[in-house]
């Protein structure tokens, strides 16, 4: 709020001279809006699909944005201008009153107050008898002064509280656009360009191909999920969510449970307290673990669940499962395929089949009661 | 629906979109200085203050108004030159179908 001396002092011209500028800013504006739609509508003219479409899309946006911009700037430099001349001509009204009670002998206190000056007092002083009629009088012509005086400032203070709230408001209603400059925007009409320039084919030919590879991203994201389950099981707590019947051969329920190692390290699962009890079932869980291996990707986690549940299954199947279990612990869909390819031999790093080295293996001893001479191909 | 593109029309057009943008600030820039003067001179006013946020308010628009017109020549320029490319590799596909082909007396 300006005081009385800010209101002597202050230029009001220069808030009329500014909205003047306003004014012209608008023309300014208008004039880059003009142009704007020659250059647009010199584009239109040599390209005609449906990403020019989207161009022309965005060209409206911009040329209303700015015709509401030349609007607000129009409105503002109004409101400006006939505040700044009603502020003029009040400020000038309190100079020229301030300068006529100067004028006349009185002081004018920054307040505003008027009182009686050097020359008054000593006239009071030399009038007399009069002095108390002369004093007097000019202590009413002080007054009206001051009151004259505190109106204009108050009328000043009332118009620039006004204007500046004006002007702060235009000031708010200036949103500028937002950006373009996210990647999915900028692939946005090139992608609508390629559609249609692509060979000028039909662009539902492009919409249709696109869906072809939607669908195949869709199964392969199934198929992934579809194995992502049991990795999750593996990967997570595998004493959680145990499969309540594992695959368990016919003919093998009878044989001897073997203790089952913690199975929370799959890299212990060969590490048997005796590998003497679990001799033969190297060579059969091989063939375990082969057969699991050729499983997709949910087979080989169930595989390595059983094992993990303490079934039937020999120990020897533990290198498949431990493998299987690697091999989904690496986490990609394909890194499970690869593990299952490979069976219970594939599956298992270097370090693993150092230690199955140590299993002692005794061809005499049918531990599974399968492996009869006439089965064997190979005699 | 009618697909026609000049490409080296629309890439001009892209450009003259580019070179338009930054006129956008002839607006703020005017103000700026009759901003400032009002402000200074008019000491105590709540005026000359709404007067500067209202120059910067006005940059501010303006700013975008150039990005915005200097991304849409980007894009146009872009789009001028994607469909050049679609264009080139339909016409080598065409070539080498074309190559596949035998030729001679065919009967």
């Amino acid at each position: 709020m300006p005081t009385y001396q800010d209101a002597l002092a202050a230029e009001p011209s220069e808030f009329v001279a500014y909205a003047a500028e306003m004014t012209a800013a608008a023309s300014d504006l208008a004039t880059q809006q003009a142009e704007y739609g020659e250059k647009v509508a010199g584009i239109n003219q040599n390209w005609r699909d449906t990403a020019n479409d989207a161009f022309n899309g965005e060209a409206g946006t911009v040329a209303a944005h700015l015709t509401q911009v030349v609007g607000e700037i129009t409105t503002a430099a109004g409101s400006l201008a006939a505040a700044g001349s009603q502020m003029l001509t009040e400020c000038t009204l309190l100079r020229v009153a301030d300068a006529a009670l100067k004028a006349v002998g009185f002081d004018v206190q920054p307040a505003p107050l008027v009182t009686l000056g050097a020359a008054q007092r000593t006239a009071i002083a030399m009038a007399g008898p009069f002095g108390g009629l002369i004093e007097a009088a000019l202590q009413a012509q002080a007054l009206a002064g001051t009151l004259g005086l505190q109106t204009l400032t108050t009328l000043v203070n009332a118009a620039d509280a006004t204007a500046g709230a004006a002007l702060s408001a235009a000031a708010d209603l200036l949103k500028p656009l937002d950006d373009k400059t996210s990647a999915g925007d900028d692939d946005s009409m090139n992608k609508m360009a390629e559609d249609h320039s692509d060979g000028g084919d039909d662009s539902s030919e492009g919409s249709e191909e696109e869906s072809e590879e939607e669908k195949e991203e869709e199964e392969e994201q199934t198929e992934e999920e579809q194995e992502e389950p049991g990795e999750e099981d593996q990967a997570g707590d595998p004493s959680a969510e145990q499969p309540t019947t594992p695959e368990t051969p016919s003919g093998m329920e009878d044989l001897a449970q073997p203790e089952t190692p913690d199975l929370d390290n799959p890299w212990d699962a060969s590490e048997l307290a005796d590998p003497e009890d679990f001799s033969g079932g190297l060579a059969g869980g091989g063939g375990l673990g082969g057969g699991a291996g050729g499983l997709p990707g949910g087979g080989l986690s169930t595989g390595g669940a059983g094992v993990a549940a303490g079934s039937s299954v020999p120990m020897g199947a533990m290198g498949a499962g431990g493998g299987a279990a690697l091999a989904a612990g690496a986490g990609s869909g394909a890194g499970g395929m690869m593990g299952g390819g490979r069976g219970g031999g594939g599956g298992r790093s270097e370090d693993e089949n150092a230690r199955e080295s140590n299993l002692i293996e005794d061809p005499d001893e049918d531990v599974w009661g399968i492996g009869k001479a006439a089965d064997d191909m190979y005699e | 629906m009618t697909v026609h593109m000049d490409v080296e029309g629309v890439r001009t057009g892209g450009t003259g979109l580019r070179a338009l943008a930054p006129n956008s600030q002839a607006a703020p820039r005017r103000v700026e200085r009759p901003a400032a003067s009002a402000a200074d001179r008019n000491r105590g006013f709540a005026t000359g203050d709404a007067g500067r946020r209202w120059q910067t308010s006005l940059q501010t628009v303006a700013s975008a108004v150039e990005r915005r017109l200097t991304w849409q020549g980007d894009q146009v320029v872009g789009s001028a030159d994607d469909a050049e490319a679609n264009d080139v590799a339909t016409g080598n596909r065409f070539a080498a179908i074309q190559n596949q082909i035998p030729t001679g007396a065919t009967r």
